[in-house]
């Protein structure tokens, strides 16, 4: 369990993260997105007592993460970045911090193999792939046997074979009752494994919800897409009936504001032929663009108008 | 994965003797505490070499003490040692790894302190096994029969004091390289301000109150002694306190940085 409650952290000027509130709980995997500084780290850095508050506070399990006895045991944590010295070795790594909370070379032994970096284990971490970075990072975190992780963009630089096994094993962590966060930027990474999503864009709370809830957001969803023989005759009778209609290309129309029963209905009452008649369910990047529109902090606007031309 | 873990400490938690063993642990491990400990006891020792083959050894020039003749070179070799302090106190922050260290240690000061007593001991076992080394020689030397061994107040006050001056340095040199968090910056005031000590021999009245002049008086003859302390407060071992007040006060600045800023 985290519980984050009005945490805010200021860099001179610049407010990084602003007022957040939003609890993680146990038996699910939470995802953390947001736009590339959005706040992300700075908040998971928070969590974990790397970075002060500004204001407000996260606690883990019922305690400031600084009142901890046993760190290892309660949060098991990833970070982005250069956390690990490059001249040790993956051994070297996780004995170091075993070491700290008396944790014998059996379980070093464990998690080295649950991650899967057996062959490299006395090898220098300074010559590591990404991908084996990033397995080192889960091993750490697992060191402990904790009742919470927190792994910051676990995903990024794994293989497609360590993808689907970080996905088994976040899924198993949670099945496990554990409390599980991810973060990442990639909506489709996390719609493949998390269960609620809390979403950030700029520091502030955009959405802490279900994904299946958050996908029923999206502006998209429940558009009616219609092709017809007379799509102008079909069009202005819609507008008549109060839709928003907005022609696409040729003979498509897009419909909001009805159901595809209601278009079926008038186009028959019309005589209108239809080609074709259906209803748009929002997907989880699409909630995501429309929550984070205004959020993007290194925004390309080409990039962006591409993504806004298809919703 | 919860199947079968292995058995983890029946009193689980961080403590202070558990992150001094992390500490210690994690200082070996890395090839550039191995290099400077090999450096500083080769150096030493290739110094000793070119003093078998010194004219100067002998009554008329440096005396038969092997004591002096093994210590006689530390300011100099002493450099790979302030090296190793200064990444063992920057390094994690330069190179990587301190988020790492202070995630699962989150109590700073700990942490700041089991480094400081790891690097001391590092300090220790290289200044141990250099001036062993060094003597064995010089005791291989020509003259080497003609050595006295020690037992002398004389000879005690350089063997005592030179391995309490390299711990006491290099624990200011993890200190300042925890403070500056730049290894090269601190490298660079390290050497600065232990080997200042050279430039300002003549200055009496500064000199005594630098890092490095602790090394350079007891490790040097009692005459030398006797002319460098004349009308000195801070006298033969009084040195020894200056340095460790550099160390102390350079800790507690470490200390503060490192309880009030983001690691």
């Amino acid at each position: 369990m985290i519980e984050v409650a009005d945490l805010t952290k200021r860099y001179g000027s610049t407010t990084a993260v602003d007022g957040l509130t939003f609890t993680v709980r146990p038996g699910a995997v939470t995802g953390f997105l947001g736009p590339n500084g959005a706040g992300k780290s700075t908040t998971m850095r928070m969590i974990v007592g790397l970075a002060r508050p500004t204001s407000g506070s996260a606690r883990v399990n019922g305690h400031a993460y600084a009142d901890l006895r046993a760190p290892l045991q309660e949060v098991g944590v990833m970070l982005d970045g250069r956390t690990v010295h490059p001249g040790r070795t993956a051994w070297g790594h996780l004995m170091g911090l075993a070491r700290t909370h008396g944790i014998g070379r059996a379980r070093v032994q464990q998690v080295i193999e649950l991650a899967g970096l057996t062959s490299v284990a006395r090898r220098r971490v300074g010559g590591f792939s990404l991908g084996m970075t990033q397995r080192l990072g889960i091993a750490a975190a697992l060191l402990g046997d904790p009742p919470t992780v927190v792994l910051d963009e676990p995903v990024n630089g794994l293989d497609p074979d360590g993808v689907l096994w970080i996905r088994g094993l976040l899924r198993s962590l949670a099945d496990d009752g554990r409390t599980v966060f991810l973060s990442s930027h990639l909506m489709s990474e996390l719609a493949a494994v998390a269960n609620r999503v809390v979403v950030i864009g700029r520091g502030v709370l955009l959405a802490d919800d279900d994904i299946d809830a958050l996908v029923t957001r999206s502006a998209r969803d429940g558009v009616v897409r219609v092709r017809s023989a007379e799509p102008e005759r079909l069009g202005r009778a819609l507008a008549a009936a109060g839709a928003t209609v907005r022609p696409v290309d040729g003979d498509l129309l897009e419909v909001t504001g009805t159901d595809a029963g209601t278009v079926g209905a008038l186009a028959a009452e019309l005589g209108v032929p239809v080609l074709e008649l259906g209803t748009v369910a929002g997907t989880l990047e699409e909630a995501y663009l429309d929550l984070t529109a205004d959020a993007v902090e290194y925004g390309g606007t080409g990039a962006r108008a591409a993504a806004g031309d298809r919703s | 994965m919860s199947a079968a873990v292995a058995t983890l400490p029946s009193t689980p938690g961080v403590t202070w003797p558990r992150t001094l063993a992390s500490e210690w642990g994690k200082t070996w491990g890395l090839r550039s505490t191995r290099w400077a400990v090999a450096a500083t006891v080769v150096l030493n020792a290739a110094m000793c070499v070119l003093t078998a083959f010194d004219s100067l050894v002998g009554p008329e020039g440096y005396g038969y003490s092997l004591a002096y003749l093994a210590a006689g070179y530390l300011l100099f070799t002493q450099v790979p040692l302030l090296v190793h302090g200064v990444l063992a106190g920057a390094g994690e922050f330069s190179a990587g790894g301190a988020p790492s260290t202070f995630a699962v240690a989150p109590r700073r000061l700990g942490v700041l302190t089991a480094k400081a007593v790891t690097t001391a001991g590092v300090a220790a076992v290289t200044g141990v096994v250099t001036l062993v080394t060094s003597s064995l020689v010089l005791l291989a030397s020509p003259f080497g029969a003609a050595l006295r061994l020690g037992g002398d107040e004389q000879s005690v006050r350089i063997l005592l004091g030179a391995v309490a001056s390299l711990v006491l340095i290099t624990v200011l040199a993890l200190a300042v390289g925890a403070l500056l968090r730049r290894p090269l910056v601190g490298i660079a005031v390290m050497v600065a301000l232990g080997l200042s000590e050279l430039a300002l021999l003549g200055a009496d009245g500064l000199a005594q109150w630098l890092p490095g002049h602790a090394l350079v008086v007891l490790t040097s003859l009692n005459d030398f002694v006797a002319l460098a302390t004349a009308g000195s407060p801070v006298g033969t071992w009084g040195g020894l306190a200056v340095l460790g007040a550099w160390a102390l006060v350079a800790l507690v600045l470490a200390g503060a940085r490192l309880r009030r800023t983001d690691v």
